[in-house]
């Protein structure tokens, strides 16, 4: 294991004082854009990635990282100050988060949160780094079967085992698999589903179809159904917190980064999963189960916690596999393909100097989250109360911003709006946005490793399930889609008991 | 726009669940359309070079094709079977009223348009004019401020990009 010399060239790299600066402007930016509501931690990166486009590769990623970590640290403060959970992995925050703001105890919250994302970040960050380059060079054994089955995991975990209702997840889907195959096949150079457009022979810009679906959907969306009364805003003072809460804290933070950091390095992660968990457990072990639903430190802590272990997770499969299992990370890949930086278990190997820099600068960027997240959380608070016009129109500039500056190219604005408002359209439908845009960005790559495979086995199809690792990931896929079925069956009972009162409405699990 | 008459109004009264219950059916028409869309599309797809021995540029689109359609009949179903789909709730979102057609086409129209002047105009001036008039048609009423807003920003967004990142960006017309 050498990953510590490594790692202290990768310090040395990151803490050059230009790097350093990257790292906090990215953090400042991040939390910035985070913290406006109903930004979650993909938008941001959607929205600011264009920030890094004439960067060298090193300090784009460093800079990209503290966007990341400051987004995430942003949507926290979001979530309990305003109850507006920006992605769904906030959702568990939001719970407690906000009813101790309600309470008057905002202040304990966001301190809880702040410190907990810190301890967790950085227990995780140091996990990743080193398990990425075991796990690394594990993938190096892996063939292209292998990868094309994780890739079939990936699609069926983020449709069928996240959101209220899978066939709507499968419809997500199977929307962004048709948006993938958009563009000149990579190996024959053939059109596919280009209809004679030359701007779409490229393919659409995954930057484009990220920011469409996230932040144009989204702020169409708030747009037609905007609350005329402005939304309730708590305030809060300087985060702190007293000896008690420090006791009932730490031992949650300890538990949501133990759910957290595995969930989301599974192919099949996110961070639903760990931060309801995480909630779950908290409100069995708590030794204040009455406060649980009134404002409880730990039902913040842990979900807090978990959410931010888990984001370094799926950092892990992202470095070591080169896949992508959350829109965080989806919007990741497509920055470092920017780089012409593939990751997976090369890059290790082929470019190890910009992978350690890009490690160490995330410890660093969590540390420079600490330092002036806690004293500046006053002011961040106060751009929750920015007017509606104005931030829903900003979020549109931006937008056209990122997209135009993608390829200078007017007609990606136009495939932004028409994206746009298929965003609308799955909101008001109730399609989860998340798979669709891992069916854009994986689709490509599956395709490419079934292709491989073949290629290898001369056109025998048996090959793909020739090896014990490949039918082990089938098997849990079956095991996944039963898992749903029995789930919409479940939820039909359900429905069908709720119908004499509540018509309109499905509840399915979590 | 094909999807947007599909989606219907979300009318209140005593019919609204039903009919809003018939408006889910577009989504299905819509992945059903896609489906068959990618089908006829795929039948022109020649093999090209370099798939003698792999896989040829069809193979996968049909599979989305049938994917695509296997979902429609599935999401159909669901829907018959009293499945609804559950509309995304916010802090800023109230989904008592109905959707506001005209903000949603007019926001719609103005970043279409405003990207297509961009080349024309420049960036700033296609910025700010995307800028007041979303923000005008979002309901914000303050002339002067709103007019401030929408000339600094687009304006400092440029500043920052080209000056300071070296982002290329059209200052005006070609």
């Amino acid at each position: 294991m050498d990953a510590l010399p490594a790692l202290l060239d990768g310090f040395a790299a990151a803490a050059q004082p230009e790097n350093l600066l990257w790292a906090l402007v990215g953090v400042m930016l991040g939390t910035f854009v985070g913290v406006l509501p109903g930004i979650g931690p993909a938008m941001t990166l959607a929205l600011l990635l264009p920030l890094t486009y004439s960067l060298d590769p090193a300090p784009a990623l460093i800079l990209f990282a503290g966007i990341y970590y400051g987004g995430m640290y942003g949507g926290s403060t979001t979530s309990i100050l305003l109850n507006a959970p920006g992605e769904s992995s906030s959702v568990m925050t939001a719970i407690e988060g906000n009813k101790m703001a309600r309470a008057g105890r905002g202040a304990q919250a966001l301190a809880t949160a702040a410190i907990g994302s810190f301890v967790a970040g950085t227990i995780a960050t140091v996990l990743l780094i080193f398990t990425a380059p075991a796990m690394a060079s594990f993938a190096v054994s892996l063939k292209a079967q292998d990868y094309f089955a994780i890739t079939l995991l990936s699609f069926v975990a983020v449709s069928t085992v996240l959101g209220s209702s899978p066939v709507r997840g499968l419809a997500a889907l199977a929307l962004g698999l048709t948006l993938g195959l958009i563009g000149i096949d990579a190996l024959t150079g053939q059109q596919r589903l280009t209809f004679g457009v030359d701007s779409l022979s490229t393919g659409i810009d995954t930057v484009v179809v990220a920011v469409a679906l996230f932040a144009v959907g989204e702020a169409l969306w708030i747009a037609a159904h905007l609350r005329q009364a402005p939304a309730e805003v708590m305030s809060s003072s300087t985060p702190w917190m007293n000896r008690s809460d420090w006791r009932r804290s730490w031992p949650a933070w300890l538990r949501g980064t133990a759910l957290g950091f595995p969930f989301g390095a599974l192919p099949a992660g996110g961070a639903e999963m760990p931060t309801f968990l995480s909630y779950s457990l908290e409100k069995k072990l708590t030794r204040h189960p009455e406060e649980f639903g009134h404002g409880a430190i730990e039902g913040v802590a842990g979900p807090e916690a978990a959410n931010n272990a888990s984001a370094a997770g799926t950092l892990v499969t992202l470095l070591a596999l080169g896949i992508p299992t959350t829109a965080t990370a989806a919007v990741m890949l497509s920055a470092f393909q920017r780089y012409d930086l593939q990751p997976g278990p090369q890059l290790f190997e082929n470019t190890p100097d910009v992978v350690w820099a890009l490690l160490a600068s995330l410890l660093i960027g969590n540390v420079m989250l600490l330092v002036l997240n806690l004293p500046l959380a006053p002011l961040w608070a106060r751009l929750l109360k920015l007017p509606r016009p104005y931030l829903y129109s900003g979020i549109l500039f931006f937008s056209i911003l990122g997209s135009f500056s993608v390829n200078q190219n007017p007609t990606d604005i136009l495939v932004l709006v028409v994206l746009g408002l298929l965003g609308f359209l799955m909101r008001r439908y109730g399609l989860p946005v998340v798979p669709t845009v891992i069916g854009v960005i994986l689709g490509p790559t599956s395709e490419g490793k079934l292709r491989q495979a073949l290629q290898v086995s001369n056109g025998d199809w048996s090959t793909l399930w020739a090896t014990g690792f490949a039918i082990t990931v089938y098997v849990v896929i079956v095991a996944l889609l039963t898992l749903a079925v029995v789930r919409a069956v479940a939820a039909k009972r359900t429905s069908l008991v709720d119908s004499a009162e509540a018509p309109e409405r499905e509840h399915a699990g979590v | 726009m094909e999807q947007l008459t599909a989606a219907g109004p979300d009318a209140s009264g005593p019919h609204a669940s039903r009919r809003a219950g018939l408006s889910e059916f577009g989504v299905v028409g819509l992945l059903a359309g896609l489906g068959v869309l990618v089908l006829v599309e795929t039948q022109q797809i020649t093999d090209g070079i370099g798939t003698v021995r792999t896989l040829s540029p069809r193979v996968v689109p049909y599979f989305v094709a049938g994917f695509l359609l296997v979902v429609s009949v599935l999401l159909a179903l669901d829907i018959v079977r009293g499945g609804r789909g559950e509309q995304e709730s916010g802090e800023d979102v109230d989904l008592t009223h109905g959707t506001e057609w005209r903000t949603l086409l007019g926001l719609a129209a103005l970043v279409a348009g405003s990207g297509q002047l961009i080349p024309l105009i420049g960036f700033p001036a296609a910025g700010a004019l995307l800028f007041f008039g979303t923000t005008r048609l979002l309901g914000s009423h303050r002339i002067v401020l709103d007019l401030v807003v929408s000339i600094v920003v687009p304006l400092v967004a440029f500043l920052v990009f080209t000056e300071g990142l070296g982002i290329y960006l059209p200052l005006a017309g070609a």
